[in-house]
């Protein structure tokens, strides 16, 4: 194919992708438990975020995670037991993208493990994310103990139930579900990024879905503790913007000749990309440790390198790329309201392009960055720089600080080669 | 000693590079350094800041802790604006210790303190050649030929026909690195650009057949030419960074290709020449080119072959 023919199909292909992510309509429709609803989630697996990965290089957080969701599955008692069922290969543990789900940090779902459904009536894809527990002594850091175990039963026996009949009353009240892409762009003009701030997202949340809640006839007392759990837990709604954004993305992928990053994502261990035009192929890279603002009596040598599905946020064009609409995002990532002005300046360099909805007031309201190009990353050696949390590198642990990380360059590279291979030569 | 440099440019590329990449403390400045009249800056994790011609367009936050800035135009510290910022600068050393850059035209002045004075190293390659074969060059060629096709980082055609019909001319008789070099340097100065596509393509030539020479996996001397006969036909920046590549002083990204070659690592030498694609405009895929050039030539093959595959990767036709 001649170099201007190449160069068209993928500016024709990238236009699709971007064009599509953007016209996603992600809603929030449905609850269900995992291993009923997610297709192939079958028997003793659990899923986990990022790359794939073998037990003796899983990380401490993530090995706190899986041995807490054998806990919380019954399949074992104690700690030790649950290791040798995963280190045996009894549990088996696979990545979550492939099975259209995504999670926070570890991103641990196991098969009873409640969970939103997200669709997209624009494109016909489904979605899954667990539910959020909170900040602090939580599974997706790691943290198995007696206290997080309890909190994840107590979320399935009384928040799932409230969550599933509220939305079940939406539906009944004519509405195809919870249109999120609507509180991402709002919340975006009200101070949130949209990975690690979502402040003004759950007060919007909670806005859209209480009067809903307060009439499905459930125990008022439940009710009432739902609500609570929600409103006291201001990073409620990150597992739902990331379900939405894996909607996004889906939309963007599978696109013949486009060089879209349609996924990023981090088990502790590795970061991986896929991109839209090459299937479900990793490329993968050591994840890096963050650089941020720790817990009191923690610091960088306690750090894991980088964990989650979050950077799905960051892939749909926003999160980290939207960090100039959250100058207060600063205090708990630990850097300049320059910087985050600069680092969404400095993701249109490596995007395809403006978000259409996804905008940003300080920016006279210019659309977010949004698409990230492989051949612009490779060609700038500008990576992807995301905020995240940061969880303790041993498991049972849990989070230590929160900051900003920014991707290797290697899965780029790899991938345009692929890419080469692919349609090239 | 008080030593006063006059630089000729700094683009926006390797403006870019080194504020952005500053802008954190894990990425620090690692070495500073002046060579001839040029600044070179080492980046952990992002290498090396290098110089190109393309204009500013979008304006710049400097925060780095060692790095103050004294006055700027706007009078709004920390902040560039772009149309204030001309590009020259000049370079001021003083006893090796602290640095100043200063924009000419406008009243930027940078502090850099506690700056190293560094010149760069190179060891030469060593152990067992296990070269690719031509057909896994060639594989690589066309390959990197496409990527560099899409990360639009391909030299002009006129430059590949130009590069074309010198190898031709040369291979009348056997082609050697030597008769190869004397015909590409008759097109140093051509194409667009600071450093000019055929200066890039001169450049990773020489560089690569040098290390070769180097590592003693190819006969013969090492390529030279004299500052003066470049100056002659390129412009002095263009011509310094071109001599500092033949002799081998600033190679960091022909060096991994050219151990990948020698080692046999297909894989490897392509994801090196791809790291070359961030180099200013198409100064890599010209670099790159010209790499491959010479590995053909390392083979004892016709060096037509590369530059054929090259551009068949690229999708172009040079009839």
């Amino acid at each position: 194919m001649a170099s201007s023919s190449i160069k068209e199909e993928i500016e024709k292909a990238n236009k699709k992708a971007v064009e599509r992510m953007m016209e996603s309509e992600p809603h929030w429709v449905d609850m269900g438990v995992a291993g009923k609803v997610i297709p192939d989630l079958k028997g003793m697996k659990l899923l986990h975020a990022g790359p794939p990965i073998t037990w003796d290089r899983v990380s401490g957080p993530l090995k706190g995670a899986l041995i807490g969701a054998v806990i919380y599955e019954g399949w074992a008692d104690t700690p030790e037991r649950a290791e040798r069922l995963l280190e045996t290969g009894e549990v088996v543990f696979e990545p979550t993208h492939p099975h259209r789900v995504v999670g926070p940090m570890a991103g641990v779902v196991s098969p009873s493990m409640p969970v939103f459904i997200f669709y997209d009536p624009k494109f016909g894809n489904y979605a899954y994310t667990n539910m959020n527990e909170g900040l602090g002594k939580v599974l997706r850091y790691g943290a198995y103990g007696k206290e997080v175990i309890d909190r994840l039963k107590w979320m399935a026996e009384v928040l799932y139930p409230v969550l599933k009949a509220t939305i079940d009353e939406i539906r009944r009240d004519g509405k195809p579900g919870l249109n999120f892409k609507n509180i991402i762009a709002q919340a975006l003009h009200m101070g949130d990024e949209c990975h690690n701030r979502y402040v003004a997202a759950n007060a919007l949340l909670l806005k859209e879905i209480s009067p809903y809640m307060f009439s499905t006839g459930i125990d008022r007392k439940d009710v009432i503790a739902a609500y609570n759990f929600i409103a006291r837990n201001i990073i409620f709604p990150l597992n739902m913007g990331m379900a939405a954004a894996k909607l996004m993305t889906l939309a963007a992928h599978g696109i013949e000749y486009s060089t879209i990053v349609t996924v990023m994502t981090r088990n502790g261990t590795d970061m991986g990309i896929w991109v839209s035009s090459l299937g479900e192929e990793w490329f993968t890279a050591p994840a890096p440790i963050p650089k941020g603002v720790w817990f009191p009596g923690y610091s960088e040598k306690d750090a894991n390198p980088d964990i989650g599905d979050s950077s799905i946020t960051e892939t749909a064009g926003f999160g980290g790329f939207a960090m100039a609409a959250a100058p207060a995002i600063i205090s708990y990532v630990g850097s300049t309201v320059e910087f985050a002005i600069e680092n969404t300046k400095r993701m249109y360099e490596i995007t395809y392009t403006k978000h259409k909805y996804f905008t940003i007031p300080y920016l006279g309201f210019q659309g977010t960055p949004t698409g990230v190009d492989i051949r612009k990353v490779v060609k700038t050696g500008i990576t992807p720089t995301i905020n995240t949390g940061v969880a303790h590198k041993e498991p049972g642990i849990g989070q230590v600080g929160a900051g900003i990380v920014q991707f290797p360059i290697e899965p780029f590279k790899v991938a345009l080669r692929r890419f080469a291979q692919k349609y090239g030569i | 000693m008080r030593a006063e440099l006059t630089a000729l440019a700094i683009g926006a590329e390797a403006l870019r590079k080194l504020l952005f990449h500053t802008h954190r403390d894990n990425h620090v400045v690692e070495r500073v350094w002046v060579f001839r009249n040029t600044i070179n800056v080492l980046l952990r994790n992002h290498g090396l800041v290098t110089i190109t011609a393309k204009p500013l367009k979008a304006s710049f936050t400097i925060n780095i802790p060692w790095i103050e800035i004294v006055t700027l135009p706007n009078g709004f510290k920390g902040l560039l604006n772009p149309a204030d910022v001309s590009v020259h600068i000049i370079l001021t050393n003083e006893s090796g210790a602290d640095l100043s850059l200063c924009s000419k035209g406008n009243e930027l002045t940078i502090h850099i303190n506690d700056a190293v004075m560094w010149e760069p190293s190179y060891s030469a390659l060593h152990g067992e050649a296990a070269f690719l074969t031509l057909d896994e060059v060639l594989s690589v060629a066309r390959a990197f030929g496409y990527v560099a096709a899409v990360t639009d980082s391909v030299p002009h055609p006129r430059i590949l026909l130009a590069v074309r019909n010198v190898i031709k001319e040369s291979a009348s008789e056997p082609p050697t690195p030597a008769r190869v070099f004397d015909g590409l340097l008759k097109l140093v100065g051509l194409g667009h650009g600071l450093t000019p596509s055929a200066d890039d393509v001169v450049s990773g030539f020489a560089a690569t057949i040098n290390a070769l020479v180097d590592g003693g996996f190819v006969k013969g001397r090492r390529l030279s030419v004299g500052l003066r006969e470049l100056t002659s036909r390129t412009n002095l920046l263009s011509a310094i960074i071109m001599r500092e590549l033949i002799t081998l002083n600033l190679n960091e990204g022909i060096d991994g290709a050219v151990a990948s070659f020698t080692r046999g690592d297909a894989g490897g030498m392509l994801e090196s020449l791809i790291t070359l694609l961030s180099l200013g405009h198409d100064s890599g895929g010209s670099m790159g080119l010209g790499c491959l050039i010479a590995t053909c030539l390392a083979l004892d093959a016709d060096p037509l072959l590369c530059l054929d595959a090259f551009v068949e990767g690229a999708g172009l036709s040079l009839v």
